[in-house]
């Protein structure tokens, strides 16, 4: 073979393969890579590789570019190339369509809420405004805004400000002179003026940018968050995730427990059923590998029965079911009094026994609590019982040691700290205390043993304690959350503050039976009011007294008609008409006569009987025995015992009431009111009230013309919206965000801003 | 050609006019052509609007002192008292922070109209009084010849006597105090304007008349004549025949429910209401024959004294008496309401007057009168005076509860009178210090002075009310017409919240008892060939029946246990739910619980 042959030339040879390749004339469609900016990037978007065209100019690559500064002397520059060539980053696949336009919509939509959360203040007092004028008043003011004009003088300069500009200037005079500056400064502000007109558009365009930018840049973190976040597989990473979805859920409920009961009920059922679900598939029984090694030994010992024990307590606690309060607190008093009965019988190793322990020394303050809380504080406690037990009895044990007196030495296996599991669950080795038994050879010394012992507990009590601050801390923030923050005077200060609450309005579809319940206590309440009255008024004690007075226990005045007027000197009556007077009316007389003669003694006892009659109530007993039960071998049983049956099948319906009339002997008050008039009533309270009394007193005063004077009835009847005819009523600008209160024109208005002021007179006058 | 100015004499200043009229023919469109002051002609910057207040404020006050505006007059506080509508909403008792703004803001209202109401206190000139005997003298020895001597002339014209033949009269005056009607046993009928004297008509009926009344308007009244009651208009034509008020014995009108109520002799109440022409009401109270009858202005329910002393109140729209009132051993001879709807006058044969609290309804009255001879005719003025009436002598008193005149209390009447005949009717004219008393043989104004309201309301009643203001008040007063039904011992009763009686309650549980089962009907889907055939169709129709009907079962069966155990023996309501909250819910690993006997075991 000659050397031309042997002779290979690369690039030649190349070139040699991309003919040949080229010869099957097939387009290569390769997929586009970012490698420069592109105004549009499509991620179809494909095209023919640049080489698969024979005439199209070969790109040239980075490795080229390196090959070809590896032989020449600059190596290093080749080398830099290499390896920026190497470590590029490759742009990520952008995600779906679909998750990136959520990314997208998420981001515009906090966008907008922020926007239009700024105009809550002026929507909610615009809501609450009795009467709007629009379009809206505003003042005109002139002011001269031309070159020539003198200057608006903003504020007043005290001679102090005075003296202090001029010596500044003068300084900054003295620091040119010395630098040998000379430049005009009327000339240099003026420059700047004009730079500062030009910039302002500039300027918006860079905030405009920038803001862009920064849009941009959220999408991008949220989409790699996304993007990241499916890929996790860390348990731990999904535990807490849960773990803070729940918390959030808790939350909510809390919220929702003050705002809407009905939503939380649900909330808080659809919670429970999430922990049944999850703790169902758990597996605290003594089904799993740990739990059926253990139970190989627990036949001989007995510390493996005693942690068996323990773990079916949990498995126990678990999966019971959470029973209403009520209830609850019932069942509680019961156990307790059942205890009392019997605490000499606990077994301590009984699970069911610790249970109930457990249950009775829960504090009654938690029932109120949401149960995840709960089950978190009663099993930290059933915890501790179970260790305290568990020191009690080695405590037990080494004195029993002691009394022996036998000679106790150190165990040389190092003695291994207790585990803390995240859940609370505590690993104690139990070989430790057989190992022990079984080589007297290696026990401890007395000392140690109480250090041990010691620390322990006071691990335990760390422990506790700091489950108790984390929990603490928790129900601060929760607290702190719930709290609203007071109402305040600037508008823009509290934004959303201003808005109102959106509680739905229950409507009362069935009403119960026992109304009256509620009424009275309405009627109490309103009673309440009026006695409150008096102590808060002590000027008003002469008029309370008067309106304390029992009405039914007035006194009748009775007095005499005068026969003659013997004490009157005057003889002037003594005329013949005043002679007359004494001379009884013979009609009179005779009819006077006749009703004594047939005076009925029991006209009062008549009424009293009708009366009786009439305020019976019908209809009140119900017999719930059947004609024929319970007398299947026909009549033969004694007419006494049916009798006893049927008085005591009797159900009577209602208990008598009392009645308006009851210590009234000669008024009968018809109660059974009009049935046509009550069509007008209303059926229930209407909405914004939560008492009879406050509702009548809304609709106390009459708003006619006829009623109240015609100002007031100007004021009271005062249309919601005014407009002016023939004005053009703009939207609102931003503007209307940031204007002071505008003065008070309405009477009410002025008279409600004096009240307020009063009161917060008052109360500074009380702090003071 | 047109003059030209001289050339020596300047210019004279343009006038605002023309200067407008410039201004129109420069721009091409109209201008205001108000006169701008002198630093705004004279402006050439922008126009900026700014919400200016502090420079509002500094004008404000200079202006305020210029004029030196008079300072408002305090309200005293018990004249607010007397204008004002009760207690205010308490904000604590209203829902939402919305509602709660819009009650404050309502209770500044009304705050408002209540101070208003308490300026117009100025307003009422006249003032009330009474006469004011001198020492050594009484109220009770003038007579009506001296009272009259010693007012102003048009007071003098007030007293006057008609000397009338048909017969034992009766007389009503209308609202506003300003016409009377005389109505005779034998037939006699006359309307009059008795102020000015002036006869609207006198006619005869040629029947025996019971009664009269005046009804809405002082164009209209009507007779109830011996069978029916008649409507007769200002001159006497005759409107109407109400041949279903028959044999009526005594009459009365509500104003504000527009319904003229009667009772007759056959102890029927009967309402007719006027502005439709339909009774409202009419049905039998069991009292028989119906003799006195007043109706309280203040609720509008019928007073009805009967032969037992017993006095009941009735609605129209009920058929039981509202309220039954014991007020004498003896029959009742005579009854009256104050015009304030607050007390009740009654007087029995047993010679007793007893004034009853008709708001408290108690049963004990608040005065009783001990009198020599029983009244047969009381009747309470505007102001609370009390006159009544002994056959042919009368008496009035100054107050309903203290009784007696000026000047001796408790002791002597206030005035007194003796007619020369049987007094029939008596009335205190409203507004007006005047006491109409008919008699067997005619009619007699008495001055009674300090009786009557000296302030009187145009827009309820106007004694000087044109024709217009009559019509016009005629349509408003039927535009605020009351529904007979809202007829009710407690007029505020409507205010109130609706609550099931006790009787509606007991009821409601009984029925309970004896419910059936709805019928149920369904209209399943057709469905399509194959999909179903009338066999199952009619298989689940049935299902579906029985399921519903064994829900409603169950859902009653668990009602009426509610019920019995609510009211088992003992009555106590607690109990039953007790047993339910005791049954605690039971657990799957309860089986696991030591039994009883077995924990006794573990002991030892």
């Amino acid at each position: 073979m000659s050397d031309d042959e042997e002779q290979y030339d690369p690039i030649a040879h190349k070139k040699l393969l991309q003919a040949v390749s080229s010869l099957g004339n097939v387009q290569h469609i390769g997929k586009s890579t970012r490698d420069e900016r592109q105004p549009e990037q499509n991620e179809f978007q494909l095209f023919k590789s640049a080489n698969a065209t024979e005439h199209a100019a070969k790109a040239v690559g980075v490795n080229d570019l390196v090959q070809i500064l590896r032989t020449s002397k600059h190596i290093e520059t080749g080398k830099k190339l290499k390896n920026v060539h190497s470590t590029k980053k490759v742009l990520q696949k952008p995600l779906e369509k679909p998750v990136a336009d959520r990314i997208k919509r998420t981001i515009g939509y906090e966008g907008v809420k922020k926007k239009l959360a700024r105009w809550d203040a002026v929507v909610a007092k615009q809501r609450s405004a009795e009467t709007q004028i629009f379009p809206i008043p505003s003042e005109t003011i002139y002011v001269n805004t031309a070159a020539h004009s003198n200057a608006i003088k903003t504020s007043i300069k005290s001679e102090l400000g005075k003296e202090l500009q001029a010596s500044i200037k003068k300084l900054n005079d003295l620091r040119k002179a010395q630098v040998g500056d000379n430049t005009d400064e009327q000339e240099l502000a003026q420059e700047e003026e004009r730079l500062l007109a030009q910039k302002l558009t500039r300027d918006e365009l860079h905030a405009r940018r920038r803001e862009l930018a920064y849009l941009r840049m959220r999408e991008s973190q949220k989409s790699a968050k996304a993007r990241m976040q499916n890929k996790i597989k860390s348990k731990k990473y999904h535990k807490l995730l849960k773990r803070q979805k729940i918390l959030e859920q808790v939350k909510q409920f809390e919220i929702l427990k003050k705002t809407n009961p009905e939503a939380a009920l649900e909330k808080l059922n659809a919670l429970e059923k999430n922990r049944l679900l999850e703790r169902a598939s758990l597996r605290h029984k003594n089904t799993g590998t740990w739990a059926k090694n253990l139970q190989m030994r627990a036949k001989y010992d007995k510390e493996v029965r005693k942690d068996l024990a323990e773990q079916l307590a949990v498995s126990r606690q678990l999966t019971e079911k959470k029973v209403d309060t009520d209830s609850e607190h019932e069942e509680q008093t019961t156990a307790k009094i059942e205890t009392n009965v019997d605490e000499s019988i606990v077994d301590p190793f009984n699970p069911w026994m610790t249970l109930k322990q457990t249950e009775n020394d829960e504090p009654k303050a938690e029932e109120g609590e949401v149960s995840w809380r709960k089950y978190w504080t009663e099993r930290n406690q059933n915890e501790k019982l179970l260790t305290d037990h568990n020191a009690e009895v080695e405590q037990v044990k080494r004195e029993k040691r002691q009394q022996t007196t036998q000679p106790i030495k150190e165990s040389p296996k190092k003695k291994k700290p207790k585990i803390f599991m995240e859940n609370g669950w505590q690993v104690e080795e139990v070989e430790e205390v057989e190992e022990a038994n079984e080589a007297p050879a290696k026990t401890k010394t007395l000392d140690e043993i109480f250090h041990a012992q010691k620390d322990n507990l006071n691990n335990h009590l760390i422990h506790k304690l700091n489950n108790l601050k984390r929990q603490a801390a928790l129900l601060k923030r929760l607290s702190k959350k719930s709290k609203k923050p007071k109402m305040k005077h600037d508008a823009l200060k509290n934004l959303k503050d201003l808005t109102f609450k959106k509680t739905k309005q229950r409507v009362e579809i069935d009403e119960p039976l026992n109304q009256d319940e509620v009424e009275p206590k309405q009627a109490v309440k309103a009673i309440e009011a009026v006695n409150d009255l008096p102590k808060s008024k002590e000027e008003k004690n002469s008029t309370a007294e008067v309106a304390d007075i029992d009405p039914d226990k007035v006194i009748s005045i009775t007095w005499k008609q005068k026969m003659r007027l013997t004490d009157v000197v005057n003889d002037a009556l003594a005329d013949d008409d005043a002679a007359e007077f004494d001379e009884a009316d013979p009609l009179a007389e005779r009819q006077m006569l006749i009703s004594e003669a047939f005076e009925d003694d029991d006209i009062v006892a008549d009424f009293n009987k009708d009366k009786k009659e009439d305020s019976e109530v019908k209809n009140n007993e119900l017999q719930l025995a059947m004609p024929g039960w319970g007398c299947w071998g026909g009549n033969g049983i004694s007419e006494k015992v049916l009798e006893r049956r049927n008085k005591r099948l009797l159900l009577k319906l209602a208990e008598p009431e009392k009645r308006r009339d009851d210590n009234k002997d000669n008024v009968y008050i018809n109660e059974a009111s009009n049935k046509q008039a009550r069509a007008h009533r209303v059926s229930s309270i209407p909405f914004p009230f939560k008492s009879l009394a406050d509702y009548e007193a809304s609709i106390r005063t009459p708003i006619g013309r006829e009623f109240v004077p015609e100002t007031a009835f100007r004021m009271l009847t005062r249309p919601a919206v005014i407009t002016r005819k023939g004005q053009v009523i703009e939207p609102m600008d931003e503007s209307e965000l940031v204007k002071p209160d505008r003065r008070l024109r309405h009477v009410v208005d002025k008279r409600i801003k004096r009240q307020e002021e009063q009161a917060e007179k008052a109360k500074r006058l009380l702090v003071d | 050609m047109t003059k030209t100015a001289p050339k020596g004499r300047k210019k004279p200043a343009t006038r605002y006019f023309e200067r407008a009229a410039a201004v129109k023919t420069e721009d091409g469109e109209e201008k205001p052509s108000k006169p701008k002051r002198r630093h705004q002609r004279n402006f050439t910057g922008d126009f900026l609007k700014i919400q200016s207040q502090e420079k509002r404020k500094a004008l404000k006050r200079k202006r305020l002192e210029a004029t030196e505006k008079p300072k408002k007059q305090k309200i005293p506080q018990e004249v607010l008292e007397k204008y004002s509508r009760g207690e205010a909403v308490d904000s604590t008792g209203v829902r939402t922070r919305h509602f709660k703004e819009k009650h404050k803001r309502k209770e500044i209202y009304v705050e408002y109209a209540t101070e208003q109401a308490a300026r117009t206190e100025l307003l009422l000139q006249e003032t009330p009084g009474q006469l004011e005997a001198d020492e050594e003298e009484t109220t009770a020895e003038y007579r009506q010849a001296e009272i009259v001597a010693n007012v102003d002339l048009q007071s003098a014209a007030k007293h006057f006597s008609l000397k009338l033949d048909f017969g034992p009269y009766t007389m009503r005056y209308t609202k506003n105090g300003r016409h009377l009607l005389l109505g005779g046993r034998r037939g006699h009928v006359a309307a009059f304007d008795w102020v000015t004297k002036k006869l609207h008509c006198e006619f005869n009926v040629m029947e025996t008349v019971a009664d009269v009344q005046w009804l809405h308007v002082p164009t209209m009244y009507a007779v109830a004549q011996k069978e029916w009651v008649y409507f007769y208009d200002k001159k006497g034509t005759e409107l109407h025949c109400v041949k279903r008020l028959a044999r009526v014995n005594r009459m009365d009108f509500l104003p504000y429910h527009f319904l003229l109520a009667a009772g007759n002799s056959a102890g029927y109440a009967s309402w007719l209401d006027v502005s439709i022409g339909e009774l409202v009401g009419n049905f039998n109270t069991g009292l028989g024959d119906i003799r006195h009858m007043r109706h309280n202005p203040g609720n509008g329910v019928l007073c009805i004294g009967g032969g037992k002393g017993v006095v009941s109140m009735w609605s129209p729209k009920v058929r039981e008496p509202l309220a039954k009132l014991l007020c004498h051993p003896t029959a009742i001879t005579a009854l009256t309401v104050d015009p304030k709807g607050m007390h009740l006058v009654t007087a029995g044969l047993d010679r007793l007057v007893k004034v009853w609290d008709l708001r408290q309804l108690s049963d004990k009255p608040l005065a009783i009168f001990n009198l020599r001879l029983p009244a047969n005719e009381l009747e309470v003025s505007q102001r609370g005076m009390l006159a009544l009436s002994q056959g042919t002598y009368l008496e009035t008193y100054t107050d309903v509860l203290l009784g007696g005149g000026t000047g001796r209390k408790n002791m002597l009447p206030y005035l007194r009178q003796r007619c020369d005949a049987f007094v029939h009717t008596m009335r205190f004219c409203p507004y007006e210090d005047v006491l109409g008393v008919a008699t067997a043989s005619g009619f007699q104004s008495l001055l009674v002075p300090g009786c009557g309201e000296p302030n009187y309301d145009a827009l309820e009643d106007n004694p000087f009310e044109t024709s217009k203001q009559r019509r016009e008040h005629e349509v408003h007063a039927l535009l605020e017409k009351i529904p007979p039904e809202l007829i009710t011992l407690d007029p505020h009763e409507i205010t109130g919240v609706d609550a099931p009686t006790l009787q509606e309650k007991i009821d409601a549980k009984r029925q309970l008892f004896y419910l059936k089962p709805p019928r149920i009907n369904i209209n399943p889907r057709h469905k399509m060939k194959g999909r179903g055939g009338s066999a199952k169709a009619a298989r689940n129709k049935q299902i579906v029946k029985d399921q519903q009907r064994k829900e409603f079962i169950a859902e009653v069966r668990k009602a009426k246990k509610d019920v019995i155990a609510s009211h088992a023996e003992g009555g106590e309501a607690t109990t039953g739910e007790k047993v339910k909250k005791l049954k605690a819910v039971r657990s799957v690993l309860d089986r696991f619980k030591p039994k009883p006997q077995k924990k006794q075991k573990s002991t030892n």
